[in-house]
């Protein structure tokens, strides 16, 4: 069914009839061009039935939405840096983090950072092979230590004076953040 | 048949000064904090000890840490001593100045001994705090 007829004076244009005609894009000059009625059956293929002419209009390239990127927070990122020490990083001997330790830091950070009431203030590998993340969680600070199966939570005061050391298992990463509520 | 002279030993006081060379990378100082993993030694050093160097041994501080890869931790020795660490000058064939700290068996101690350093990671490191990161 052919049912509109448009021309290029007609700012009322839709550019579904450029792009579905593939006019808008030229890289030649401005030139001549066909421009007729078009179909809004959807039913049906575009068709254009040419009746008059007109000087080739440029329209801006369709954009795609922007792309919406998530990124790692700074620990995150440094947490998977460490995939790239190797054994003797520190020059004294250490042993290189290995990938469950890194795999359950970047959980265990996850959930703590999900919290948004705590802090990580730093990631640092031990040099067993493990990883310490540092929390500030006024009072008090705490000290993770995270290893393949299991991690260790130290507790410490204003004074640096450790109060309670607690070893949990691995399934317990997914709930850390109460356990500074 | 000769033999060589022993080094002399020096004794370590509270008035001492000691330092740790530690990598830039990873990163281990926020808000100039240093975290305790630096000083969390379970696969120890030389002769089962923390290795430093006592600074008023070190003839030239650039002989014995590269500045452009490591960072130079300060921590006077009162403070290991304190916490009932024993700060032994541990010569070397090639580092006259290296020194031992032992008895690092708590992570308290490593806490403290980290709330007490200072990193230095510029050329400047004969000053005070303010040189620090």
């Amino acid at each position: 069914m052919i049912d509109t007829t448009y021309s290029s004076s007609n700012t009322d244009c839709p550019p579904n009839l450029l792009l579905d005609g593939a006019l808008g894009y030229s890289s030649l000059s401005p030139k001549r061009i066909s421009i007729g009625r078009y179909s809004t059956d959807i039913r049906q293929a575009p068709i254009i039935d040419v009746f008059d002419t007109a000087e080739m209009v440029v329209l801006p390239r369709y954009s795609l939405p922007e792309t919406i990127q998530i990124r790692d927070s700074e620990s995150i990122e440094a947490v998977k840096s460490f995939r790239t020490l190797e054994d003797d990083w520190n020059g004294y001997g250490a042993t290189k983090p290995s990938e469950a330790a890194i795999l359950n830091s970047i959980r265990l950070i996850r959930n703590i950072e999900n919290s948004a009431r705590f802090k990580v203030d730093i990631c640092y590998p031990l040099d067993n092979g493990g990883i310490q993340i540092d929390i500030s969680a006024p009072p008090f600070d705490y000290e993770l230590e995270v290893f393949d199966d299991s991690f260790e939570l130290l507790k410490f005061n204003q004074s640096n004076s450790l109060i309670d050391t607690v070893t949990l298992p691995l399934d317990t990463i997914d709930y850390i953040a109460e356990y500074f509520q | 048949m000769t033999t060589q002279a022993e080094p002399e030993i020096h004794t370590i006081t509270d008035e001492d000064t000691l330092h740790r060379r530690v990598k830039r990378i990873p990163n281990f100082i926020t808000n100039g904090r240093i975290t305790s993993a630096v000083f969390k030694i379970s696969k120890l050093d030389l002769d089962n000890a923390l290795s430093v160097n006592l600074e008023r041994l070190v003839d030239d501080i650039y002989t014995t840490f590269d500045i452009d890869t490591h960072a130079l931790v300060k921590i006077k020795a009162a403070v290991p001593i304190s916490l009932g660490c024993e700060c032994k000058h541990t010569p070397l064939p090639d580092n006259y100045a290296h020194s031992s700290i032992y008895n690092i068996t708590t992570r308290q101690q490593a806490r403290q001994l980290a709330a007490s350093a200072i990193a230095f990671t510029s050329l400047d490191i004969s000053g005070g705090p303010s040189s620090g990161t």
